[in-house]
C-alpha cells in the first residue's frame, strides 16, 4: 500500500451509532489524488453509513473527515459539493422534468453559482459545456430528450455528466453499476476510469460486484460490523483470511464471483 | 395577576382543550390510517354540535341531552363511515390534491345542509342537567360543566389509548399507520377498516362537537374554525400520534387561556390588550415547535409523499402558433371596452378573472413548478387586499401607492410564513399554510379597532378615472399581463430550473449545490408577492375588503382553478381560472345555496376524472389521435 503524501480525502477515527448499534465503528483511511478506491463488506457493514457521512446526509458522532485540510463533518451536502465532491446515486436520480442537456445545464449553473437569476432563459445558458460534458459520456446525441425516458444505463450516464459538472476532486460513487446489465457494466466503469484518469480526479465507489472491483480499484477497503478490516490492492483482499472469513465464512476463495 | 388567577385559568384551559382534542385526534387517526386529510373533519364537529341541540330540545332533561350527546357521536359517526363508503373509497387512489378536493367539497356540501336544515341563526343549547352549577375553586367559580369537560379529554384519551394497544382493531389502526401497503398484502380487509377508521374518527369529531353544545351557541362558521384549530393541534402535536394531539392541545388551549388571563398590561408607555392576541401566541407556539420540532412534539419524520401526477414533460418556449394565440386575445381583450359597451357587466366580470388569473398563476407558480402545495394562498390575497384598503383608509395614501403597497406587505407575510412552510412538505406544508391563512382571516376578524373586525374596511374606491369600469379593467389587464408574462419568465429562468430541481429530487439537487429549502423560500415569497398584487386590486375593484373575501374559501378557489386548468402547464392556470370564475358567476346569481351546487360539482368532477381532468383529457387526447 503506498501512502499518499496529501490526500484528497481523510477519514479519521470516524465513529456513528444508531441507537447501541455501532454502524460505524473508529473508520481511519485516506484516498490519494487519482485513486481508485473501492468500499467493499457485507450487507450491514456500514458502508452506506460512511457514504452518507461524506457527502453529508449523515453527521458523524465524532471523527474528522477531512477534504483537502477542512474538516466536512457535519456539513449539508450542498457545501462538501462546494468543496469539489461530484456524487451519484444507488438509485440513479436525474430531474425528471427536464431534458437530458437541461439536467447537466442546472449542475453548471449552480456550480457558476446562477442558480438565482430571474431573468435570462437557461436554453441560452451553459448549452456548450453540457455538450461537452455529454459527450465525454457518450450521451450527446440524447442532450433533447426528456431525462424520465432514458434507459437506465444511459441514465447513469447522464449522472456522471451531472457529477462532473462542478470539476470535482472526489467522486463519490454509490454502487455505480447497481441495476444494470453484465455488459453494460463493464462500459460504465472502464468510461468512468478513463474520465477520471483524464482529470486526475479520485473515485471513492461502493459495489457488490466483485468482478468489477477487482478488475477496476486501484485499491480496496474491506469493512465489517462497522470496522475497517483490511486495505490493499486486489491480491492481498483476495489473500486476506479475515475478508474471506466475512464473506464466506471460511475456505473459499474470490475467484469466479460475480455477485 | 394573582397566582390563583393564573391557576384559575390554567384550569379554563384544560377543559377548552379537551374539545380541541377531540377534533385533532379523529383528523390524527383517519390520516394516520386512510392518508387522506379530511377536510370535512371541522363541518362533522359543527355538525356534533347541531345535532346535539337538537337532541336536547327535543327530548328535554338529562337522559335528552346526555343520551343525545351520545346519539349524537353514533350518528355523526355513521354519517362518517356514509362518506367513506359513498365517496372517499372511489379516490383512495387519485393524486392526494383530488381527495383534498373532495372532502373540501363536502365541507361546503355539509355547510349548505346545515344552513338549510337548521337556519341561518346561532343556536345556544341548554345548560347540560346535572352540571348546571359552579365549583368554587381558588376563590373563583369554575362552571361544574368546565370541570366535566376537563376529564372527559383525558377519559377518551385513555380510552383510545387502550383501543389501539390492546385490540385486535387498535392492532390493525397501529400497523395500517405504519405501513398501509403491507397491511392490505396480509390480508386485513381494508375496506372495512378503513371505514371503522373513518367512522370512529368521525364520532370523535361528532363526540367533541356535542359536547360543545352547552358551551358555546352553534353557527355555520364552526366548521372552518374548528377545521383550522384542528390543523394548528395535529401539526403542533406530530401527525398520526394521539397523545401528541392531546399534548398539544393542551399547550394550545393553556397559551390562549393565560392570554386570556393576563388581560389588559399597562408597561407605562403602552398599554397592551394580552386578551387580543390570542391567535398571535397560537401562532407562536406552532413557530417554535416547528423550528426546533419539524414532525411536531411526537411526531415522527414523514414518509416519502405520494407525488400528485405523472412526471411532466419538459417546459418549452410559447410556438409560434401559441404566441400568436395570445397576441390575438390580448388584442381582444385590450379592445372589449369598446366591444363590450352595451353590456357593462361584461367588464366587471373580466375583472373578477383577470385577478382570479392573477391569483391562480401565482398559486400554480409554488403548486406546480415548485412542487408546494400551498392550502392558504388566501393570506397573500388578504395581506395585499387589506395592506391597500387600510393605507387608503388609515394614511388617505392614493391608489397608486396603495397598488404598489400591496403585493409588498404581502411579500412580508409570505417571506415570514414562507420560512416555516418550506420546512415541512406534502400534507404537512398544505396544512401549516392553511394554519397560516387561518391565522391572517382570524388576525384581520379578530383585531376590530384596526381592519374593522367583520364589517372589513369599506369605501375604497378608485380615483377618477378609474372610477370608469372601463379604465379600471384595463389597469387589471395590463398588470395581469406583467403578473403572468413575469412569473413565466422566471419559470426558465435559473431559479424556476432549481425550484423544478428542488421538487424532482431534492436529493440530488442538494448534491449538485442547491440549497432547496432557499429556494423554495424564495419561490414562496414570488408568489406571495405576486398574489398581493390581486388583492390590491380586489379592494379597489370591490369599494371595499372583508374578512369573508379573505376566508379559506378562496384559497380552495385557488386550488381549484389550478387543478381545473391542469397543474403541468403554465397556460393550465389561466384557463382554470377563468373557466372557475365564469362558473362561479354563473351559479352564484342562480342559487342562494351556491356553495352546495359548486361543492356538487367538485365532486362530480372528482368522481367523474379521478386520474384528474388534465390526465383524462390527455388519455382522451390519445384515445382520439390514436384512431384518426
Amino acid at each position: 500500500m503506498t501512502a499518499p503524501t496529501s490526500p484528497v480525502l481523510a477519514l479519521r477515527a470516524v465513529a456513528k451509532s444508531f441507537g447501541g448499534v455501532r454502524a460505524v465503528d473508529n473508520v481511519n483511511f485516506d484516498i490519494g489524488k487519482g485513486e481508485f478506491l473501492a468500499l467493499i463488506g457485507p450487507n450491514g457493514a456500514g458502508k452506506s453509513t460512511c457514504f452518507n457521512m461524506i457527502n453529508g446526509q449523515l453527521k458523524p458522532d465524532s471523527g474528522e473527515i477531512l477534504i483537502g485540510n477542512d474538516n466536512v463533518a457535519g456539513l449539508a451536502p450542498r457545501e462538501i459539493w462546494r468543496r469539489g465532491v461530484g456524487r451519484t446515486f444507488q438509485v440513479a436520480a436525474t430531474f425528471g422534468s427536464m431534458t437530458v442537456i437541461e439536467n447537466v445545464q442546472m449542475a453548471l449553473l449552480s456550480f457558476a453559482g446562477d442558480s438565482y437569476r430571474l431573468w435570462r432563459p437557461v436554453a441560452g445558458r451553459q448549452r456548450a459545456r453540457a455538450l461537452e460534458l455529454l459527450d465525454q459520456v457518450g450521451m450527446a446525441d440524447a442532450a433533447a430528450r426528456p431525462s424520465r425516458e432514458l434507459a437506465y444505463g444511459d441514465v447513469k450516464r447522464v449522472e456522471l455528466a451531472i457529477a462532473l459538472a462542478n470539476d470535482p476532486r472526489l467522486l463519490l460513487m454509490d454502487e455505480p453499476t447497481a441495476g444494470m446489465a453484465a455488459g453494460e457494466r463493464y462500459a460504465l466503469i472502464e468510461l468512468v476510469k478513463r474520465l477520471v484518469v483524464e482529470r486526475g480526479i479520485s473515485v471513492l465507489f461502493t459495489e457488490h460486484s466483485m468482478d468489477v472491483v477487482f478488475a477496476f480499484a486501484d485499491r480496496i477497503i474491506v469493512l465489517a460490523r462497522g470496522k475497517l478490516i483490511a486495505d490493499g490492492d486486489a491480491t492481498a483482499i483476495r489473500d486476506n483470511a479475515q475478508v474471506r472469513e466475512v464473506y464466506f465464512g471460511t475456505g473459499k476463495t474470490f475467484a469466479g464471483t460475480g455477485a | 395577576m394573582t397566582l390563583n388567577a393564573f391557576l384559575f385559568q390554567a384550569l379554563n384551559g384544560l377543559s377548552s382543550a379537551s374539545g380541541l382534542f377531540l377534533v385533532a385526534a379523529g383528523l390524527s387517526l383517519i390520516f394516520g390510517v386512510t392518508r387522506i386529510v379530511n377536510l370535512a373533519h371541522g363541518s362533522l364537529y359543527m355538525l356534533g354540535t347541531y345535532i346535539a341541540y337538537s337532541f336536547a330540545n327535543q327530548f328535554s332533561g338529562a337522559l335528552g341531552f346526555w343520551g343525545g350527546i351520545v346519539a349524537t357521536a353514533l350518528i355523526v359517526g355513521a354519517i362518517g363511515a356514509i362518506i367513506e363508503i359513498v365517496l372517499l373509497r372511489r379516490i383512495y387512489r387519485a393524486p392526494e390534491l383530488f381527495q383534498l378536493l373532495a372532502t373540501f367539497a363536502l365541507v361546503l356540501v355539509i355547510n349548505d345542509a346545515t344552513l338549510w336544515l337548521w337556519g341561518p341563526e346561532d343556536l345556544l343549547g341548554p345548560r347540560a342537567p346535572g352540571l348546571r352549577g359552579a365549583v368554587e375553586i381558588l376563590g373563583r367559580h369554575l362552571p361544574s360543566y368546565d370541570l366535566f369537560l376537563i376529564f372527559a379529554g383525558p377519559v377518551v384519551l385513555i380510552a383510545l389509548h387502550f383501543a389501539l394497544a390492546r385490540t385486535r382493531f387498535g392492532r390493525l389502526v397501529r400497523a395500517a399507520t405504519q405501513d398501509r401497503e403491507m397491511v392490505g398484502a396480509l390480508g386485513v380487509n381494508q375496506a372495512v377498516l378503513f371505514t371503522s377508521v373513518f367512522a370512529l374518527g368521525a364520532a370523535l369529531a361528532g363526540l367533541g362537537g356535542a359536547l360543545q353544545v352547552a358551551r358555546e351557541p352553534a353557527n355555520l362558521a364552526m366548521d372552518l374554525t374548528a377545521l383550522g384549530d384542528a390543523f394548528v393541534v395535529v401539526v403542533v402535536g406530530g401527525m398520526g400520534s394521539i397523545p401528541g394531539a392531546y399534548l398539544a392541545a393542551v399547550v394550545i388551549a393553556e397559551v390562549k387561556a393565560i392570554c386570556i388571563g393576563i388581560g389588559v398590561v399597562d408597561f407605562g408607555f403602552i398599554a397592551i390588550n394580552f386578551s387580543k392576541f390570542t391567535l398571535v401566541a397560537e401562532f407562536l407556539v406552532m413557530a417554535l415547535v416547528l423550528i426546533t420540532r419539524p414532525y411536531g412534539l411526537l411526531g415522527k419524520a414523514q414518509a416519502a409523499v405520494r407525488s400528485i401526477a405523472e412526471p411532466e414533460d419538459p417546459i418549452r418556449p410559447a410556438s409560434p402558433t401559441l404566441k400568436a394565440l395570445a397576441a390575438l386575445l390580448l388584442i381582444l381583450l385590450l379592445a372589449l371596452p369598446w366591444l363590450a359597451q352595451s353590456s357593462p357587466y361584461l367588464l366587471i366580470l373580466g375583472i373578477d378573472i383577470l385577478i382570479a388569473v392573477i391569483f391562480a398563476t401565482s398559486l400554480h407558480f409554488i403548486m406546480g413548478p415548485g412542487g408546494m402545495h400551498s392550502f392558504g394562498h388566501a393570506a397573500y390575497f388578504g395581506l395585499g387586499a387589506y395592506g391597500a384598503g387600510l393605507l387608503v383608509k388609515s394614511l388617505g395614501a392614493p391608489m397608486g401607492v396603495a397598488l404598489v403597497a400591496a403585493p409588498l406587505v404581502a411579500l412580508a407575510g409570505a417571506l415570514l410564513f414562507g420560512w416555516f412552510a418550506v420546512r415541512l412538505s406534502g400534507v404537512y406544508l398544505a396544512m401549516l399554510t392553511l394554519a397560516f391563512a387561518q391565522i391572517v382571516w382570524a388576525a384581520v376578524f379578530q383585531w376590530e379597532g384596526f381592519t374593522g373586525g367583520s364589517n372589513g374596511v369599506i369605501g375604497i374606491w378608485p380615483p377618477a378615472p378609474f372610477d370608469q369600469s372601463s379604465a379600471y379593467y384595463l389597469l387589471t389587464l395590463i398588470l395581469a399581463v406583467i403578473a403572468v408574462l413575469l412569473l413565466r419568465r422566471f419559470l426558465f429562468a435559473p431559479f424556476g430550473y432549481a425550484m423544478r430541481a428542488a421538487r424532482d429530487s431534492s436529493l440530488r439537487a442538494e448534491a449538485i449545490g442547491i440549497d432547496v429549502k432557499r429556494v423554495q423560500w424564495i419561490g414562496f415569497a414570488i408568489a406571495g408577492c405576486v398574489c398581493g398584487v390581486a388583492g390590491g386590486l380586489f379592494t379597489f375593484a370591490k369599494g371595499s375588503i372583508s374578512p369573508e373575501a379573505i376566508h379559506i374559501n378562496r384559497s380552495i378557489d385557488g386550488l381549484v382553478m389550478v387543478l381545473l386548468g391542469g397543474i403541468q402547464t403554465l397556460t393550465g392556470p389561466i384557463v382554470g381560472a377563468s373557466l372557475f370564475a365564469t362558473l362561479q358567476d354563473m351559479v352564484m346569481r342562480q342559487t342562494e345555496y351556491w356553495r352546495a351546487l359548486l361543492g356538487g360539482i367538485i365532486l362530480v368532477l372528482v368522481l367523474a376524472f379521478p386520474q384528474g381532468i388534465v390526465g383524462a383529457f390527455d388519455a382522451l387526447w390519445r384515445k382520439v389521435g390514436g384512431r384518426s
